[in-house]
C-alpha cells in the first residue's frame, strides 16, 4: 500500500494517517464482532459475510460521524471565540478603570 | 516536498500502522484465546491453536477490508468526479484519500 501513497503536505499526511488510522479500527471492531467461531484457521462463510456488512456499517456511520462534526464544530469554536474576547474586553476595562490617570 | 522524502514518510507511516495493527490484534486474540484464569503460566494446546487461527483471521479480514476501503474510494472518487463535472455543486471531500 506505500508505494500508492504520494505525501504532498502535512495536511494531506495527517489525512492519510486518520485514514489508515480508521482501518486498523476498522479491523478490529469488526473482528472482535464478528468472528466466533475459532474451530477452523480460514474465516467461514457466515464470518466473511458479516464482515462486509459491518465493513458498510463502519463507513457509513464514520460519514456521518464527520458530518455532524463539520456541521457543529465551527459553530462551538465560534461561540468558544465570543466568549473569549467578552472575557478579554471586560479585564481591558478593569485595567483601564484601575489604572492611574497620568497627571501632567 | 521532494519524492525522497514523499516515499521516506509514507514508509515511516506504513511501519507505524503495523505496529498499530499488531498491538490490536495481540489485544483481540489475547481476549478471545487465552484465559484470564492464571492457573498456570504456560500456554494449553487449545489456548495455542486458538492464538495461530486467530493471527490468520485477522490478517484475513485486514486483507479483505483493506480491498473493499480501496474499492469504496475509488467508487467515491468517480461520485466526486462526476459531481465536480456539473456546475453549481459546492465541493467538500470527507471521504479517504
Amino acid at each position: 500500500m506505500s508505494g500508492q501513497m504520494v505525501v504532498d503536505s502535512p495536511s494531506q499526511l495527517r489525512n492519510i494517517k486518520d485514514f489508515l488510522i480508521l482501518y486498523n479500527a476498522l479491523t478490529e471492531s469488526c473482528f472482535n464482532k464478528c468472528v466466533t467461531n475459532m474451530n477452523y484457521r480460514t474465516l467461514t462463510q457466515i464470518e466473511r459475510a458479516c464482515v462486509h456488512r459491518c465493513a458498510d456499517k463502519f463507513t457509513n456511520a464514520n460519514k456521518r460521524f464527520m458530518n455532524e462534526f463539520t456541521k457543529l464544530t465551527p459553530e462551538m469554536i465560534r461561540r468558544r471565540n465570543e466568549d473569549a474576547m467578552e472575557q478579554a474586553q471586560k479585564y481591558e476595562a478593569l485595567l483601564q478603570e484601575s489604572a492611574p490617570s497620568p497627571t501632567t | 516536498m521532494d519524492p525522497q522524502k514523499a516515499q521516506q514518510l509514507a514508509a515511516e507511516l506504513e511501519v507505524e500502522m503495523m505496529a498499530d495493527m499488531y498491538n490490536r490484534m495481540t489485544n483481540s486474540c489475547h481476549k478471545k484465546c487465552v484465559s484470564s484464569n492464571y492457573s498456570q503460566g504456560t500456554l494449553e494446546k487449545g489456548e495455542l491453536v486458538c492464538i495461530d487461527r486467530c493471527v490468520a483471521k485477522y490478517l484475513d479480514i485486514h486483507e479483505q477490508i483493506g480491498k473493499k476501503l480501496t474499492q469504496m474510494s475509488q467508487t467515491d472518487e468517480e461520485m466526486m468526479g462526476k459531481m465536480a463535472q456539473q456546475p453549481g455543486i459546492p465541493q467538500t471531500s470527507l471521504q479517504a484519500p
